[in-house]
């Protein structure tokens, strides 16, 4: 057989041979469907947004004007006599202030913990501007100056925490802290205290201050990452950011009120999504298209599995929840056309003062049966 | 589909989820592939590709079809995402061999019916060659690994590597005859991997078949 590459190969050769080597592909047909689902499922396309009101904007925006018009003149009526160089100052302090907010007590404070485990929980300061952005994991937060598209955004700064059990930690966990990460990715290494505990950081010459901490407490792996420019307020702003970070204990109300009515009819493996995330909330909706209180941001689940004939079925469970909402004034409200094929599970919907909740029954043979109650939340 | 209609398509697509999913139906795949070449773990490539959509749909309503076209300004969202992905430290090492035994393993650029014309021997042996260049080129700096992967595994025009790495054509022309030069030194000074193909270990799923 004449090898397609050898040793003698002219440059010529090899762009034919990169040209037309057919590149491998991995179908992902079950990913695929749920992502389409669940973008075409986006509030971006969900046309019962409030209407654009251009008369009230307008009046909004002529009354901004003129209390700003107002503020500027006695403003400069009160500055007028003061020293030009005391006027370079105000402007310099200014424009600082618009880049990095300076009073901690003007940030918002993000929160988390594990549903399913009560003394693992943490909180922290982000300046208001920021936001949170939706990820694919309960055990991963992530924070950005840029919510919406990072690739037009000025400065995207972002600061991602994930947490991992040491007993069951990931390829990365690993290299992190067996200081692979630090060698191999050139990485400096040094020691650090977040909230009154020893940390490692790592810092990055190559990537204006990017850093990366991570830390262990109540066997557990705190990473937190921050990605980052150049400017030297970024570095001030991570600073302050860690300087706000501290672990907390999850208050027995984190989990929504309907919770306690359906606790004990089974065994639950209970997590939290941004609902944007969650795939199968495409199924949170109403026969006539309602989608309860759509700015609630979390789906609450509570999880279960079972086999057979009871006990250990599903169909009880699934029963027992059921009657529990009725008595409690939930109201059954259909499920959407879309999702009325009997070979995709059993969905019920109900709901009460807007807001929805879902049982999802779902029998798979040779794997065990599931249930899934989820509630919309805010944490 | 002409430039027209996939202009036509976006401009509905910033209000139709309809029109939105016959765009993400043409470059999911390319977008996941893409990932996962990149990341080289099947997990965090579905992951990325989600966080690539999410912010594609976000987005959608401030692209404006200039002298690049969609798939390119997508791709620069991707890019971003997977530079962002190796910034944070995220990366999670997996060999291509553990990624192919994953499953689902299909050959050919999207073209499910020409591939399905390529038997299975000579698939294992393309998927040789693929690997062996992989493995060379994974070995360049990553200025030249980028650029040649989107031309050759990506098959995007320069015009669109320059949109999407933000360099002018020139550059790109450059980076692309340096590249080869380099990729054809690795390969010259290499290797017996490179040489008469035997049969290997290579894992072929099943589901090629």
């Amino acid at each position: 057989m004449k090898p397609l590459i050898n040793n003698y190969m002219e440059e010529k050769d090899l762009i034919n041979l990169l040209e037309s080597l057919p590149v491998p592909e991995q179908a992902n047909s079950a990913h695929q469907r749920k992502l389409r689902v669940a973008l075409l499922d986006s509030p971006v396309f969900q046309k019962d947004a409030p209407m654009f009101n251009f008369n009230k904007l307008a009046m909004s925006f002529a009354l901004v004007l003129l209390v700003a018009a107002f503020a500027w003149f006695s403003f400069y009526k009160s500055s007028s006599n003061k020293q030009p160089i005391q006027q370079a100052q105000n402007s310099q302090t200014q424009k600082v202030a618009q880049t990095l907010p300076s009073q901690t007590e003007k940030w918002q404070t993000v929160t988390w913990h594990d549903p399913a485990n009560t003394i693992l929980g943490y909180k922290f300061d982000i300046p208001s501007t920021w936001t949170e952005i939706a990820t694919s994991s309960e055990r991963r937060i992530e924070v950005s100056s840029c919510p919406i598209d990072t690739h037009n955004c000025d400065r995207p700064l972002s600061l991602i925490i994930t947490t991992a059990s040491a007993n069951q930690t990931t390829g990365y966990i690993n290299n992190l802290t067996g200081g692979y990460v630090a060698s191999e990715g050139g990485y400096s290494q040094s020691t650090t205290t977040v909230a009154g505990l020893p940390a490692t950081l790592l810092s990055h010459p190559k990537f204006g201050n990017d850093k990366i901490i991570y830390l262990l407490k109540d066997n557990e792996w705190f990473v937190i990452s921050f990605s980052s420019d150049e400017e030297a307020d970024s570095l001030q702003l991570f600073n302050q950011i860690i300087s706000t970070f501290a672990f907390t204990k999850a208050q027995a109300n984190q989990a929504p009120a309907e919770y306690s009515l359906l606790k004990n009819i089974d065994k639950w493996a209970l997590t939290y999504q941004l609902k944007s995330t969650a795939y199968s909330d495409v199924s949170m909706a109403c026969t006539d298209g309602r989608k309860g209180n759509t700015s609630i941001g979390y789906m609450f689940n509570m999880s279960s599995d079972g086999f057979g004939e009871p006990p250990g079925d599903i169909d009880t469970p699934f029963n027992q929840v059921v009657q529990v909402l009725t008595e409690n004034g939930w109201t059954d409200c259909g499920i959407p056309v879309k999702q009325q094929d009997p070979s995709n599970g059993t969905n019920r919907i109900f709901i009460k003062n807007n807001k929805l909740i879902g049982i999802f029954k779902h029998y798979s043979m040779g794997v065990g049966n599931s249930l899934r109650v989820a509630i919309q939340y805010d944490k | 589909m002409t430039i027209a209609e996939e202009q036509q398509l976006i401009k509905q697509a910033q209000n139709e989820p309809e029109a939105f999913g016959q765009i993400f139906d043409i470059y999911y795949a390319k977008i996941f592939n893409y990932s996962l070449r990149r990341v080289q773990n099947r997990q965090m490539a579905e992951d990325l590709t989600s966080e690539i959509f999410f912010k594609a749909l976000a987005g959608l309503k401030k692209f404006r079809w200039q002298s690049a076209p969609f798939g390119a300004w997508l791709f620069k969202i991707a890019h971003n995402e997977v530079i962002s992905y190796y910034r944070k430290g995220l990366q999670k090492t997996v060999s291509l061999d553990q990624i192919q035994a994953e499953g689902d393993f299909d050959f050919g650029n999207s073209d499910t019916a020409a591939s399905a014309l390529v038997n299975k021997e000579s698939q294992s042996e393309q998927l040789q060659i693929f690997n062996a260049i992989k493995d060379k080129l994974n070995t360049l700096p990553d200025k030249y690994k980028e650029v040649l992967s989107l031309r050759y595994f990506e098959k995007l025009s320069i015009l669109d590597i320059a949109t999407v790495l933000e360099k002018p054509e020139g550059t790109i022309k450059s980076l692309l005859s340096r590249g080869i030069d380099l990729l054809r030194g690795q390969i010259t000074n290499a290797n017996p991997i490179l040489q008469p193909f035997e049969p290997t270990t290579v894992v072929i799923n099943e589901a090629l078949n």
